[in-house]
């Protein structure tokens, strides 16, 4: 049956089937030298109070997570991506359109889904998401058949004939998610996707963010509080306090600690193997857990370590570089931050 | 997972122009108002008055093509006071005085002036109340409602401006108050001619549709502005429905009052205080006043002026509140 299904919407001419190459606009961007977000210094007043002060990021194709305590300023920086707040100073711009004298482009070519609860009073779940489509450009009829095809995907049945009002948190999650990429725009942003979720529909909303950006090349950057989330799926992480972003990497970067030390887990008496260890020479340290943990320069277990191991009696299960958690960066950075102001 | 799930798929379809968006808007909003069983009833009773109007145009034009007969039976100048009693009845003594004027020179030459006078009543008689009532049920929830859903966001993260829904907005409302108002007076304009004795009636009548048009329009733009700005104010529906009817009553009975004391001041202040900026209190009155001198039945021409830069003012104001309360939630 899914085949048949499938066989059909083949032959439309607006349907491509997954495996098919996504749109010119979502590939042609992000295999270019540019970033697709380039934002020079960035500052936003709200009356006298500085919520942007001299934001400076490039953003390059994959999830990028952006992360930061209430009022830090993600929201802002949200609406200046999207062209809908004046910035005060500064200059950017996003998939090669100007910030400040193309938001209707830059709004193109992106999809968003809102925090709070957004919607039109008196609406189906259905009409909400044609509506989002035809505002995007879609004629009526295209606009409906869309709609169906990505409420399918995101997993709204027979729900979407009933008012939005009436729907319960998850459902308007994925509500929001469908209108945000009914319109098939090459970068989304999604702004708490998985709040209020239970953990099966976070897993699920969470593998939909990461298949838009593997599978179909859609740049998305995740505003969350929740680093669980951003641990998951992202391939960059930004942080921000107090309006400033205090830190911009990739997450592989982020978790690298600045000394490459090593985690052991052993069969055998660790305070015994630690113990001799350290009279051979070699630093250990011994974390709340009992884990033993390698002090090495280079990231290569010492041969020290073996010979001990054999000497004391103790197997070696496995060995495991040491991250640096995104939380205690996170706290690290925020924290910093909060001492200062 | 559905079994109709085929995942997500790219789409390239074609994407219509950035500048008609607004047109979605109101399309949506038509839709939604349209549920509404009290809005049916009410398109559908304000066409019945136009009926009964267009008794007018059969009388008047049965009344030219036999006013020999009439006047025979009747004696010219019986005949002519009866009419003159009718339209001082419906109408201001200025307005009546007009059409008067130019039935006596020749009934068949004010031909233009008393079909003027017809559609005048048609406006103000039936139609300005159906926009009273239909604005004051259509616009209350329709920027409100958005702000208690917080759909603002919806909107513009989309590739529209904060003009385009505003024109949705305006769109779908003066969709409703057109359909009660244009569409009656243009149907009664060609059930004159089809009941006129030869087609060269459209020779001195050809300006009327125009005029009607800017009539209607100068009545339908400040009403769906003032509405939509009651609107923009509140996240309550009903206290935006409730100012709505509050400041047209208030401005009508309002302006009553100053008419009657200056009755009761002296002798000709009536007409100074029809005359003066106090109608502009009445939204009613003024709107009247204004639809009267487009239909060419008013002739001081700077206080219709005065007026004029009055509505169109109030209108820039209404534009100008909606705009900022509709960035309001953006820029929080």
């Amino acid at each position: 049956m899914a085949n048949q299904f499938g066989q059909q919407f083949e032959n439309m001419p607006n349907s491509k089937a997954v495996e098919s190459t996504p749109s010119d606009l979502a590939t042609a961007k992000p295999t270019g030298p540019q970033p697709l977000i380039e934002l020079r210094n960035i500052d936003k007043f709200y009356g006298q109070t500085k919520v942007l002060d001299d934001v400076s990021i490039s953003l390059k194709p994959g999830v990028t997570g952006l992360l930061g305590p209430n009022g830090a300023g993600k929201s802002t920086l949200i609406k200046v991506i999207l062209g809908l707040v004046r910035i005060s100073g500064g200059s950017g711009n996003v998939m090669g359109h100007d910030l400040l004298s193309s938001g209707r482009e830059i709004r193109n070519l992106i999809g968003y889904m809102p925090e709070d609860d957004s919607y039109i009073a008196g609406m189906q779940g259905i009409e909400l998401v044609r509506y989002a489509a035809c505002l995007s450009g879609m004629t009526n009829v295209e606009g409906l058949r869309r709609s169906h095809e990505i409420l399918d995907y995101c997993d709204v049945g027979q729900e979407r004939y009933r008012n939005v009002e009436t729907y319960s948190t998850g459902m308007r999650q994925k509500t929001k998610v469908a209108q945000a990429i009914v319109a098939n725009p090459p970068m989304l942003i999604f702004d708490e996707p998985t709040s209020g979720l239970d953990p099966e529909a976070r897993e699920a909303m969470l593998n939909r963010v990461k298949t838009l950006s593997v599978k179909h090349g859609k740049t998305v950057i995740i505003s969350t509080h929740i680093l669980k989330d951003v641990q998951q799926i992202c391939d960059h992480v930004i942080i921000m306090a107090n309006g400033k972003v205090k830190l911009s990497d990739r997450l592989e970067n982020v978790h690298r600690p600045s000394s490459p030390n090593l985690h052991l887990k052993i069969l055998g008496d660790p305070l015994l193997f630690q113990g001799n260890l350290e009279r051979n020479g070699v630093a250990t340290l011994l974390d709340d857990d009992g884990n033993l943990c390698v002090i090495s320069k280079d990231g290569v277990l010492p041969k020290a370590v073996w010979t001990t191991a054999m000497s004391s009696k103790v197997s070696i299960q496995s060995v495991i570089p040491s991250k640096n958690s995104l939380e205690a960066i996170f706290r690290e950075v925020v924290g910093d931050d909060a001492r200062a102001g | 997972m559905p079994v109709n799930d085929l995942g997500y798929r790219t789409w390239d379809g074609v994407i219509t122009s950035p500048y008609m968006r607004w047109m979605t808007i109101a399309m949506s909003g038509i839709r939604i108002v349209f549920k509404s069983q009290w809005i049916k009833r009410l398109m559908f009773l304000a066409w019945a008055p136009a009926l009964a109007v267009g008794a007018m145009f059969f009388f008047y034009e049965q009344y030219v093509e036999n006013r020999d007969a009439v006047d025979v039976a009747t004696g010219r100048d019986s005949g002519f006071r009866q009419v003159a009693g009718v339209l001082r009845m419906f109408s201001s003594e200025s307005q009546a005085k007009i059409v008067l004027d130019a039935m006596a020179k020749e009934p068949n030459e004010a031909r233009g002036y008393v079909w003027s006078f017809i559609l005048m009543r048609m406006l103000r008689g039936y139609s300005g109340w159906m926009v009273l009532m239909l604005v004051g049920l259509i616009t209350p929830p329709l920027i409100s409602k958005d702000i208690r859903s917080r759909a603002f966001l919806f909107y513009f993260s989309k590739p529209i401006t904060r003009t385009d829904y505003l024109l949705g907005k305006l769109c779908t409302v003066g969709f409703f108050v057109g359909f009660v108002t244009i569409l009656p007076a243009l149907a009664l304009y060609l059930f004159g001619v089809v009941l006129s004795p030869s087609v060269f009636v459209l020779l001195s009548t050809w300006d009327l549709p125009f005029r009607v048009v800017a009539a209607c329009l100068i009545v339908i733009l400040p009403s769906c502005l003032l509405g939509l700005m009651l609107s923009s104010l509140t996240s309550e529906s009903r206290f935006a429905g409730f100012s709505w009817f509050t400041v047209w009553i208030l401005g009508f009975v309002g302006y009553r009052i100053v008419l009657f004391s200056t009755q009761l001041g002296g002798s000709n202040l009536n007409i100074e205080a029809s005359e003066s900026m106090w109608q502009a209190v009445s939204l009613y009155d003024c709107l009247g006043f204004l639809q009267a001198w487009i239909m060419g039945l008013e002739t001081n021409h700077s206080f219709a002026i005065k007026l004029l830069v009055f509505v169109l003012s109030l209108s820039a104001f209404c534009v100008y509140v909606i705009m900022r309360k509709i960035s309001a939630p953006i820029n929080a």
